[in-house]
C-alpha cells in the first residue's frame, strides 16, 4: 500500500459515528441490513475453473470463495438474461453516471447491480428484508441504488476510475485499493429512515439575501482573479452550500463527503479552541505554512478526480489538488488542477490564500452569520422534502444533518415506505407536474406535488382538523404559501 | 354418431363441412366436443345427424367413451399425410370393437386427400386394412369437400331403418346406459 | 335455487325456488378424469410438422420483444412448455436460464420473485412442479397474472394429473403434450386480463350493463329451468357476452369464485366455441372450487346466428348431464325469446354495451368524472362512462 501516501482523512472511523449519534433517530447504518456488498469484472473470471478471478471485493470477508463467485456469476446473469429483453437503445445508454442496473428481489432480500465504466464492472449490493424490518427501513429499490451509485462516485474521486488501475496487469493493486476504501466507507455509510432522501441525493442550500449573496460571488471572484491556478471554489456555510463552480455530477460526492465527513471532523478542534474561531485556517495539509519546505508525507494536499469540460462538451475526469479553507462556519473549497510534472500547491501558495482570505472571509462569515441568526424558523407541525432536479437543492425536515426542524416525531416506518410507493408507482420521472394525495391507514396525509419538475412532498401527521380531503387541500395551500412561497410556485 | 382421431387431422373440418358448407383453412382445434346436428333427406327417409366431434388431444382420451358409447356410428378420421395419425386410428378402431356398443358402424376417413403431394399412407394400405375390419372406408378432403357427404351418406345406409331414425336423442349418446369402468378412466 | 342480480336489483331472494333444495343438502364430489396410461411412441415427431419455417432464436427474439408482455412457462428441470410467440423450442436455452435462476435463490434458501431494470419487469412464480415468468414493461399486478395463468393451466389439467404425469413420467416429461391446442386459451387468459381496465381490482368480474328489470328476468328465467330440471350437480348457470357477466345463478351453498369465473369466461369467449346451431361439452377444472377434480361446462351460443353475441354455460359435476342440459337451454332459450320485450332490450345490451352512466348514482356531484364500483362481497365491477 505504498503509493497511497496521501493523508486519507475520509473516514476516521468512530468519532464520526458518535457525533451524528445525536440525530441517529433519522438514520440507519447500511451495514445493519447488509447481507452481500461486492465489485467483479467479469472479464477476469471468463475461463472455466477460474470463475473466483472475477471478485474484486467481497462484503461480508469471511464468505466463502465458493458462496462469493456464486453471488457474483448470478448478478452477471441477471444482466446478461435481462439485455435479452432490452433493445440496444436502452442498452447502451450509460451516458453520464445513469449506470445500468439491474434488481433482484427475493422473498428475503433486495439485491441491486450495477453496471460502471462500459459495462466492465458490476457492483451488486443485497440487503435483508428481516434486519430492515428490525431496523425500520422501508426498502426502496431506488434507494438502495442511489447509495450503491454513490458508494461507487465517492471512490472513482479519491482513486479514479476502475479502468485506470488496468487491472489485468495488475489486480493486486486494484484490490488492495478496494479493501482499503469500501472496508473503511461501507461500515460508516448511512441510510436515511425515508429513504427517498437518499434516493434525490441532493445538496442542501442557505437561503440569503440577494445582496449577502452577491457579497459571496464577488469574493469568489477576487479571489480567483488573485490566484488563476484556483480552477474550481465551492463555499459552504456550515454544512449548506452557498455557491459552486463543479460539475453536477461532482456536487452530491463532494458535498456529501465535506458536511458528513471532513467538516464533523473538524468541528471537535474549532470548538475547544473558541478563542481563535475569527482565524481562518486550512482543514488539510500542512499546518506550519511559514517555511517553504516541500509538502511530503502528512502534509500533502489530497488530490480528488473531478469532472472538467473546459475542452469542449464532454467532460472527462481530471486530477485536482484539494484546499479546504475554514473560518467562522465558512468553508471555502479550492481546487487547483494537478499534474505530477508541474510544480504544484506550495506553502507558499497556501501562505498567500491564508493571508488573502483572513480578512475578507471573517467579514463575508460575519454577515452570513448574522442574516442567518435574525431568522429564527418555526419548528413545523408537519414533515417535508423539497427538491429542485435542475439545482439539485434539496431540503428536508427529514435528513439527519437538517437544521430546520419539526415538532413532529419521525414517520413510523408504514409512512415513509408510503412515501417511497407513491412518489414510486404515481409521480412519473418524466413528468414535470404531478399532484398526489394519499391517507395513510393510521390517518398520515401525504401530499405529494411536482410543478416544474420541482418536487414537493409533505407528510402530515393524524390531526382532528385533517379529516376531509378538502382539509388537508387548504392545508397543503396555506403550507406552500407560508414555507415554500420563495421557491415553489404554484 | 362420433367422430374420433388425431388431433388435427381434419374432423371438425369434416363436420362443418357436411354441416354447413364452411371450410377455414386454420380450423382452431376443439375443445372437449363440439355437438353439432343435420338433417338430411335420403331416399324416403329424413335422417337427423347428431354428431359429435371430439376433441383429438391426449388429455380428452379418457372422456372418448362419453361419447362413442352408444353412439349407433362413428368416423375415425386419419390425415393421409401423416403415418402417425393412421397408426392412431387403428388404435381408435380397436377401442371401439372392444368398448363401443356391437351394432355400431365404423367408417374410416384418409382426410386431406387434396394434398396427395405430401402423402404418406397409401390407399391400397388404408383399404385393406378397413377389409380386414369390415369398415367403411373413403379418402376425403374437407377443402374440397370431395367424398364428404358421400361418407356421411354412407353410413346412414348401413343404419337399420326403424323408429330410431328422425327422434331427438336417439343414435347419441345414450346417458341412461350404465357406464361401465373403462380402462384408464376413474370415475368417483 | 339463489340467484345473484349483478349490479341490479338488491333483491336477490326472489328467485329462490324450491326445486334448488333438493341437491343442496348433498355435497357434490367432483369427478376426475385421469391420464390416458398408454403413450404413443412416436408422440414427440409431430411438433416438428408443425413448425412453418424456421427462425433463428435471435430472430425470434427480436420479434417477442415487439410484444408488450412475453410468457414464459416451464417445468422444473428447465424443459419449454409455453410461449407466447409460440416456437418454445427455439427460445430453450432463455428457458433453461430461467429455471436455473429460480433453483439458484432455491438453493440459498430463498424464493426469486422479481428482477428488473430500466424499463423491464420480471416477475417470477414457482407452483411445483412448474415454473413462471413473464416480462413487462410495467410492474402492476404482474403476481396476479402469474397466479391467473398457473390456474388456467390447472383448469385444463387440475392439479391432481398435473402432479401425477410428473410423477408418473420423470422430470423430464414434456407437458405440451397434454396441452395441445390450449395454447391460445394460455395466451388469452393473460391477454385478456391485462387489456380490462379492471385489472388493478384484485379478481373481480365485470358486469354486463342491462336493465335491472331485465337483468332479474334473465335470472329468474335461468334459475327456474335450470332448477326444473331437477339435475343434482348441475350447480352453475352464467350468461355471458363480450367477456362479462349478464347473469349469473347458483346453486345455494356454492359460490363461484372470481378466478374461476373469469377462467370460465376465458374459455367461453374462445372462437372456435362461438358456433351457431352447436354446443359444446367439455370439461373444466375450477381450482379455486377445488383443483383435484372437474366440472363439466355446457356451452351454447344460442342466438350466433343472428349475431348475438350472448353465450350460455351450465356447469355441472356430473359428466353425464349433457343431454339434461341441453334441454334446461332448450328451455331459456324459448321463454327468453317469449318475452319479446325483454328479449329486444336483452338483445340490444349485450350486441353493443354501454358503459354504466354516471347519472345513474346521482347527480349529486357535478364534478364527478367517473366511477368504479365494486361489490366486495360478489366482487363484481362497474365501470361508469367518463363525462
Amino acid at each position: 500500500m505504498e503509493s497511497i501516501t496521501n493523508p486519507l482523512y475520509f473516514f476516521t472511523g468512530s468519532s464520526s459515528t458518535q457525533n451524528h449519534s445525536s440525530t441517529s433517530s433519522n438514520v440507519i447504518r447500511f451495514i445493519d441490513i447488509l447481507d452481500f456488498f461486492f465489485i467483479a469484472h467479469p472479464a477476469s473470471g471468463r475461463k472455466e475453473g477460474e470463475e473466483h478471478k472475477r471478485i474484486m471485493y467481497f462484503h461480508p470477508k469471511g464468505e466463502s470463495v465458493d458462496r462469493q463467485t456464486e453471488v457474483t456469476g448470478f448478478a452477471e446473469a441477471v444482466v446478461n438474461f435481462t439485455d435479452n429483453f432490452l433493445t440496444s437503445r436502452e442498452i447502451n445508454s450509460h451516458d453520464s453516471d445513469n449506470f445500468d442496473y439491474r434488481t433482484v428481489s427475493t422473498q428475503k432480500t433486495e439485491h441491486v447491480y450495477i453496471q460502471i465504466e462500459d459495462n466492465n464492472f458490476l457492483m451488486g449490493v443485497a440487503l435483508s428484508k428481516q434486519l430492515a424490518n428490525v431496523s425500520e427501513y422501508p426498502l426502496f429499490q431506488p434507494a438502495i441504488r442511489s447509495i450503491l451509485c454513490d458508494a461507487y462516485k465517492m471512490f472513482r474521486m479519491f482513486f479514479g476510475t476502475y479502468s485506470s488501475f488496468n487491472h489485468q496487469e495488475n489486480d493486486s493493486k486494484f484490490k488492495d485499493r478496494l479493501d482499503f476504501f469500501f472496508s473503511r466507507s461501507v461500515p460508516l455509510l448511512k441510510c436515511h429512515k425515508m429513504p427517498l432522501l437518499d434516493h434525490l441525493g441532493g445538496v442542501e442550500f442557505l437561503r440569503m439575501s440577494g445582496p449577502l449573496y452577491l457579497n459571496v460571488v464577488s469574493l469568489i471572484n477576487e479571489l480567483q482573479e488573485e490566484f488563476q491556478q484556483i480552477d474550481k471554489i465551492m463555499f459552504l456555510y456550515q454544512d449548506k452550500l452557498l455557491y459552486y463552480q463543479l460539475s453536477r455530477r461532482d456536487l452530491p460526492t463532494i458535498f456529501r463527503y465535506l458536511t458528513q465527513n471532513l467538516l464533523p471532523n473538524s468541528i471537535g478542534p474549532e470548538l475547544e479552541g473558541a478563542n481563535n474561531r475569527a482565524k481562518g485556517r486550512y482543514l488539510r495539509g500542512p499546518i506550519e505554512l511559514s517555511t517553504d519546505e516541500p509538502l511530503l508525507g502528512d502534509e500533502s494536499l489530497p488530490v480528488v478526480h473531478l469532472f472538467d469540460n473546459q475542452n469542449g462538451e464532454d467532460e472527462y475526469l481530471q486530477r485536482y489538488q484539494m484546499l479546504v479553507y475554514r473560518c467562522l462556519n465558512s468553508t471555502v473549497c479550492m481546487f487547483v488542477k494537478y499534474n505530477t510534472e508541474n510544480t504544484n500547491v506550495s506553502r507558499r501558495l497556501l501562505r498567500n490564500i491564508d493571508q488573502f482570505l483572513e480578512s475578507e472571509l471573517s467579514q463575508v462569515a460575519n454577515r452570513i452569520g448574522e442574516e442567518i441568526g435574525s431568522e429564527v424558523s418555526e419548528p413545523t407541525d408537519f414533515h417535508y422534502i423539497y427538491f429542485n432536479p435542475s439545482s439539485l437543492s434539496m431540503t428536508s425536515s427529514l435528513s439527519s444533518r437538517s437544521s430546520s426542524s419539526s415538532k413532529v416525531a419521525i414517520p413510523p416506518v408504514e409512512v415513509n415506505r408510503l412515501v417511497c410507493d407513491t412518489i414510486g408507482k404515481f409521480i412519473s420521472d418524466s413528468e414535470e407536474f404531478g399532484e398526489c394525495f394519499v391517507k395513510s391507514e393510521t390517518d398520515w396525509w401525504i401530499v405529494v406535488k411536482k410543478v416544474n419538475s420541482r418536487l414537493l412532498v409533505l407528510i402530515i401527521p393524524p390531526s382532528s382538523s385533517t379529516s376531509s380531503l378538502a382539509d388537508i387541500q387548504s392545508k397543503t395551500s396555506h403550507i406552500v404559501r407560508h414555507h415554500f412561497d420563495a421557491i415553489f410556485f404554484t | 354418431m362420433v367422430l374420433l382421431g388425431e388431433s388435427a387431422v381434419g374432423k371438425s373440418s369434416l363436420v362443418l363441412r357436411f354441416v354447413k358448407g364452411q371450410f377455414h383453412e386454420y380450423q382452431e382445434s376443439t375443445i372437449g366436443a363440439a355437438f353439432l346436428t343435420q338433417t338430411v333427406c335420403l331416399e324416403e327417409a329424413t335422417v337427423k345427424f347428431e354428431i359429435w366431434d371430439t376433441a383429438g388431444q391426449e388429455r380428452y382420451h379418457s372422456l372418448a367413451p362419453m361419447y362413442y358409447r352408444g353412439s349407433q356410428a362413428a368416423i375415425v378420421v386419419y390425415d393421409i399425410t401423416n403415418q402417425e395419425s393412421f397408426q392412431k386410428a387403428k388404435n381408435w378402431v380397436k377401442e371401439l370393437q372392444r368398448q363401443a356398443s356391437p351394432n355400431i358402424v365404423i367408417a374410416l376417413a384418409g382426410n386431406k386427400a387434396d394434398m396427395a403431394n405430401k402423402r404418406v399412407v397409401e390407399y391400397e394400405e388404408a383399404n385393406a386394412y378397413a377389409e380386414e375390419n369390415a369398415l367403411l372406408f373413403m379418402e376425403t378432403s374437407a377443402k374440397t369437400s370431395m367424398n364428404v357427404n358421400d361418407v356421411f351418406m354412407a353410413i346412414a345406409k348401413k343404419l337399420p331403418v326403424g323408429p330410431t331414425q328422425g327422434q331427438d336423442s336417439q343414435g347419441t349418446v345414450d346417458m341412461n346406459q350404465p357406464q361401465q369402468q373403462s380402462k384408464g378412466s376413474c370415475c368417483k | 335455487m339463489e340467484i345473484e342480480v349483478p349490479g341490479g336489483s338488491l333483491n336477490p331472494g326472489s328467485g329462490e325456488s324450491g326445486v334448488g333444495e333438493s341437491g343442496s343438502e348433498k355435497s357434490f364430489s367432483v369427478l376426475q378424469v385421469d391420464l390416458a396410461d398408454e403413450e404413443s411412441e412416436r408422440e414427440n415427431e409431430k411438433y416438428l410438422d408443425e413448425e412453418k419455417e424456421e427462425e433463428t432464436a435471435e430472430h425470434l427474439l427480436e420479434r417477442l420483444m415487439q410484444l408488450p408482455y412475453q410468457v414464459f412457462i416451464l417445468s422444473e428441470s428447465g424443459r419449454p412448455i409455453f410461449v407466447n410467440s409460440g416456437n418454445e423450442e427455439q427460445l430453450c436455452s432463455l428457458f433453461a436460464v430461467i429455471g436455473i435462476f429460480v433453483e439458484r435463490i432455491r438453493l440459498w434458501g430463498d424464493n426469486l420473485i422479481t428482477i428488473s431494470s430500466n424499463n423491464k419487469h420480471i416477475q417470477f412464480l414457482h407452483k411445483s412442479p412448474l415454473i413462471f415468468c413473464i416480462v413487462s414493461k410495467y410492474p402492476e399486478k404482474l403476481d396476479e397474472q402469474l397466479d391467473v395463468l398457473f390456474e388456467q393451466i390447472l383448469s385444463i389439467l387440475s392439479k391432481s394429473q398435473l402432479e401425477n404425469v410428473y410423477k408418473k413420467k420423470g422430470d423430464n416429461y414434456d407437458l405440451r403434450k397434454l396441452l395441445r391446442g390450449t395454447d391460445r386459451l394460455i395466451e388469452s387468459s393473460v391477454s385478456s386480463w391485462r387489456g380490462s381496465p379492471i385489472s388493478f381490482v384484485d379478481s373481480s368480474i365485470s358486469v354486463i350493463p342491462m336493465n335491472p328489470s331485465d337483468r332479474e328476468f334473465l335470472a329468474n328465467t335461468m334459475a327456474g329451468s335450470l332448477g326444473a330440471a331437477k339435475l343434482e350437480g348441475a350447480l352453475f348457470g352464467i350468461m355471458i357476452a363480450h367477456r362479462q357477466i349478464a347473469s349469473y345463478v347458483r346453486f345455494k351453498k356454492y359460490i363461484m369464485h372470481p378466478r374461476d369465473m373469469n377462467i370460465v369466461i376465458n374459455l367461453v369467449s374462445d372462437k372456435s366455441l362461438q358456433l351457431s346451431d352447436a354446443s359444446t361439452w367439455t370439461p373444466i377444472c375450477l381450482p379455486k372450487f377445488n383443483d383435484t377434480g372437474f366440472f363439466y361446462a355446457y356451452i351454447s351460443y344460442p342466438w350466433q346466428s343472428q349475431n348475438i353475441p350472448a353465450c350460455l354455460v351450465l356447469l355441472s359435476v356430473k359428466r353425464d348431464h349433457f343431454d339434461g342440459l341441453n334441454e334446461v337451454k332448450k328451455s331459456i332459450v324459448e321463454k327468453l325469446e317469449g318475452n319479446s320485450k325483454f328479449f329486444q332490450n336483452f338483445s340490444a345490451a349485450v350486441i353493443c354495451p354501454n358503459l354504466f352512466n354516471i347519472s345513474q348514482i346521482g347527480n349529486f356531484n357535478e364534478s364527478l368524472w367517473s366511477f368504479i364500483y365494486l361489490n366486495h362481497s360478489s366482487k363484481q365491477v362497474c365501470i361508469s362512462a367518463s363525462k
